[in-house]
C-alpha cells in the first residue's frame, strides 16, 4: 500500500519536472523555500531612554528592514510587535504575571521569513536593526508540513 | 515614494512628543511631572514598536493621544484600586467622570496655545532659570539630556540633576498647572524666550544629524515667538528682538545649503537668494524692538544679523560695526562662544594675529567650530600646514556628516 502511494508521488514529481512551464517551475522553487520565525529580542535599549530623535531613527531602520525584505521577496509575514506585559499559565491552572525577564531577553516582536535554509536565514538576519540597540534575533525553522 | 514619506515625517517624534507632553501635563498637573513623562515615554515607545511594523498611521497625533489616554486611565484606576488617597487629577471631579474629563482634555486641546501655556507653567520662579529652560526643552521640545547639555556647555549629569530637582520641587510643593497672572508672565518671559532661542539654535546647528538646518525646529521656534510677539502681555522689546533675530536667520535658510544639502559659508552665499520678504519682516520687528533704548543680547545679535543681511557683499560688510556690536555682546556674556563668533569680524578689522590671540585666550578645544575658524584664519594668514591641522581636527569633532565632508575638502585644498 505505502509502496504504491510513494510510487504515485514519484511519477507526479517526474511529470511536474518535465513540465516546461516556467511559472510552474517557479512555484516549485517557491515551495522549496523554507520558512523561519524571527524572534526579535531586546527591541529596546534598556537603561537610558531613547530621545524622540533616536526613536525616529530606530523606526526608520525597522521600516527600511521590512522594505528590503519585501523587495527581496523574503517576507512571508510581517508578524507583530509584542507588548512587554503578559501572563504565564502553568500546570494546575496557576496563573502568574508577566514574563518579567531582563529587557534584553524579552521578545519584542516576530516575523516570518522565507529563506533557502538556516544558513541563508542567518545571513538575512544580519541586516536586522535590533543589533543597533543591543538586541538579537532568534531564528527558528518552521517544521514543514 | 518611500523617500517622500520619510521627508514628511522628519522630526515627527520630537513634534508629537511636545504636543503630547502639553496635553498630559494639562491633565495631570505639574506636581505629577514624573507620571507625565512616564506615560509620554511609554506612549512614544508603543508608537515606535507599532509604526515600525505597520507604518505610520494617517493621524499620528490622534493615535498617540488615544494610547496615552488609555495609559492615563489605567494609571488612575490603579491608584484608586490601591485604596490610597484619590489622586486629584482633575480637582473637583468625581472618580467616575475622570475618564470623561480626560477625554475632553485630549479632544479639545489647542496645541499652539497649550504648548505656550505649558512653557510658562514650567518656567516656575521656584526653580533656577537654567532648570526651567532644561525642563521646557526636555519635556516640551523633545530634547535629549545630551542635547541640552551641549546647549549649556555642561556635562549630561548636571542636566540630569537639574531636571531631578525641578521635578521634586513641583512634587513637594504640589504645584498646580496654574495659568500665570499677567505679572507672572512678564517675570517668566525671559526663560521662555531663552528656551525658544535654544530651540532655534538646535535647529540651526543640528548637532547630530546629517540635515544641516532642521527647518521645522526653527519654524517651530519662530511660530511660538510670533505668538508671543502678537500677544499684548508678552509683546516686549526683547520678544521683538528675538523674533527679528529668528527672521533674519530664516531669510538666509535657502542659500545656506546647496541642492545636495552641503553647507555654503556666508562668504560664498548667493545673496540674491536671500528671502527679501523675511528680511523686511526682520527689519520690521527689529525697529519695534527699540534697539536705541534696549540692548539685550537678542538686540545685539539681531543688530549683527541686520548688518549681514543688508550688506551688498561679504567684503563690503560693515565689519567695524559688527566688531563693535560683538564687543558689547561680549560685555554682556563674556563667554568663549561669543569670542568665537567675534573672531570672524576681528579677523576683518584687526587682522589674523588679533583674531588668533582672541581665540587662544578663549579656547573651546572640543568644539569643531573653534578648530574650523582657527583653520580658516591660519589659511588667510598663509599658514597652510596649521590650517590643515585645525580643519582636520574640526572634521574629527563634528557629528554632522555633511559638515565633515566640507571640512575635509577644505583641509585638502588648504595645502
Amino acid at each position: 500500500m505505502s509502496g504504491s502511494a510513494s510510487g504515485e508521488r514519484y511519477t507526479d514529481i517526474k511529470q511536474t519536472l518535465s513540465f516546461e512551464n516556467r511559472e510552474f517551475l517557479n512555484q516549485i522553487i517557491d515551495t522549496t523555500m523554507n520558512e523561519f520565525v524571527f524572534l526579535y529580542r531586546g527591541h529596546d535599549s534598556d537603561g537610558s531612554m531613547p530621545t524622540p530623535e533616536q526613536m525616529q531613527a530606530q523606526m526608520s531602520r525597522w521600516q527600511d528592514w521590512f522594505a528590503k525584505l519585501t523587495a527581496e521577496g523574503q517576507l512571508k509575514d510581517w508578524g507583530a510587535p509584542l507588548q512587554s506585559s503578559g501572563k504565564k499559565v502553568a500546570v494546575g491552572g496557576i496563573i502568574t504575571d508577566g514574563p518579567y525577564t531582563e529587557g534584553k531577553e524579552l521578545i519584542g516582536g516576530f516575523s516570518i521569513i522565507k529563506a533557502n535554509d538556516l544558513a541563508h536565514a542567518a545571513e538575512i538576519a544580519k541586516g536586522c536593526p535590533c543589533f543597533e540597540t543591543g538586541g538579537n534575533v532568534e531564528i527558528r525553522p518552521v517544521q514543514p508540513m | 515614494m518611500s523617500e517622500r514619506v520619510n521627508e514628511v515625517v522628519e522630526h515627527l517624534f520630537r513634534q508629537e512628543s511636545g504636543k503630547l507632553a502639553s496635553s498630559l501635563a494639562r491633565a495631570f498637573g505639574l506636581q505629577r511631572l514624573g507620571e507625565v513623562e512616564d506615560i509620554l515615554q511609554e506612549s512614544l515607545l508603543a508608537a515606535l514598536h507599532t509604526w515600525s511594523f505597520r507604518g505610520i498611521p494617517e493621524n499620528p497625533t490622534a493615535w498617540l493621544h488615544r494610547v496615552a489616554k488609555n495609559k492615563a486611565v489605567d494609571w488612575i484606576r490603579k491608584r484608586n484600586c490601591a485604596g490610597r488617597d484619590p489622586v486629584e487629577i482633575l480637582p473637583g471631579l468625581s472618580a467616575a467622570s475622570e475618564a470623561m474629563s480626560l477625554e475632553q482634555n485630549f479632544l479639545n486641546w489647542e496645541i499652539s496655545d497649550s504648548q505656550l501655556r505649558m512653557m510658562f507653567a514650567c518656567c516656575h520662579p521656584g526653580i533656577p532659570i537654567e532648570s526651567q529652560i532644561a525642563l521646557v526643552l526636555k519635556t516640551l521640545c523633545g530634547f535629549g539630556v545630551h542635547e541640552i547639555a551641549t546647549a549649556f556647555l555642561v556635562q549630561d549629569s548636571a542636566i540630569e540633576k537639574r531636571l531631578g530637582r525641578a521635578r521634586k520641587y513641583f512634587r513637594d510643593n504640589r504645584i498646580e498647572l496654574d495659568v500665570p497672572s499677567r505679572e507672572a508672565i512678564v517675570i517668566r518671559l525671559e526663560a521662555v524666550l531663552r528656551s525658544l532661542y535654544l530651540l532655534f539654535n538646535e535647529g540651526y546647528k543640528q548637532t547630530s544629524s546629517d540635515g544641516l538646518i532642521s527647518k521645522d525646529l526653527c519654524t517651530e521656534a519662530l511660530r511660538l515667538g510670533l505668538l508671543l510677539a502678537h500677544q499684548p502681555s508678552t509683546a516686549t522689546p526683547t520678544t521683538y528682538a528675538l523674533v527679528s533675530l529668528f527672521t533674519f536667520h530664516a531669510a538666509r535658510f535657502e542659500s545656506r545649503t546647496n541642492e545636495v544639502g552641503d553647507i555654503i559659508l556666508l562668504e560664498e552665499q548667493d545673496r540674491s537668494r536671500w528671502n527679501r520678504e523675511l528680511m523686511d519682516r526682520g527689519m520690521y520687528y527689529f525697529r519695534k524692538s527699540e534697539p536705541d533704548v534696549f540692548t539685550t543680547s537678542y538686540h545685539l545679535e539681531a543688530a549683527i544679523q541686520s548688518l549681514h543681511v543688508t550688506a551688498i557683499s561679504f567684503e563690503r560688510t560693515n565689519w567695524d560695526a559688527i566688531q563693535g556690536l560683538y564687543r558689547r555682546l561680549y560685555q554682556l556674556q563674556p563667554s568663549p562662544l561669543v569670542a568665537l563668533h567675534m573672531s570672524v569680524s576681528t579677523l576683518k578689522v584687526h587682522g589674523p594675529d588679533a583674531a588668533l590671540a582672541l581665540l587662544e585666550t578663549h579656547p573651546l578645544p572640543n568644539y569643531y567650530l573653534y578648530h574650523a575658524i582657527l583653520g580658516h584664519i591660519h589659511a588667510e594668514n598663509g599658514q597652510p600646514e596649521a590650517a590643515r591641522y585645525e580643519l582636520t581636527r574640526a572634521a574629527e569633532l563634528t557629528m554632522n556628516g555633511r559638515e565633515r565632508t566640507l571640512l575635509l575638502k577644505k583641509a585638502e585644498n588648504s595645502v
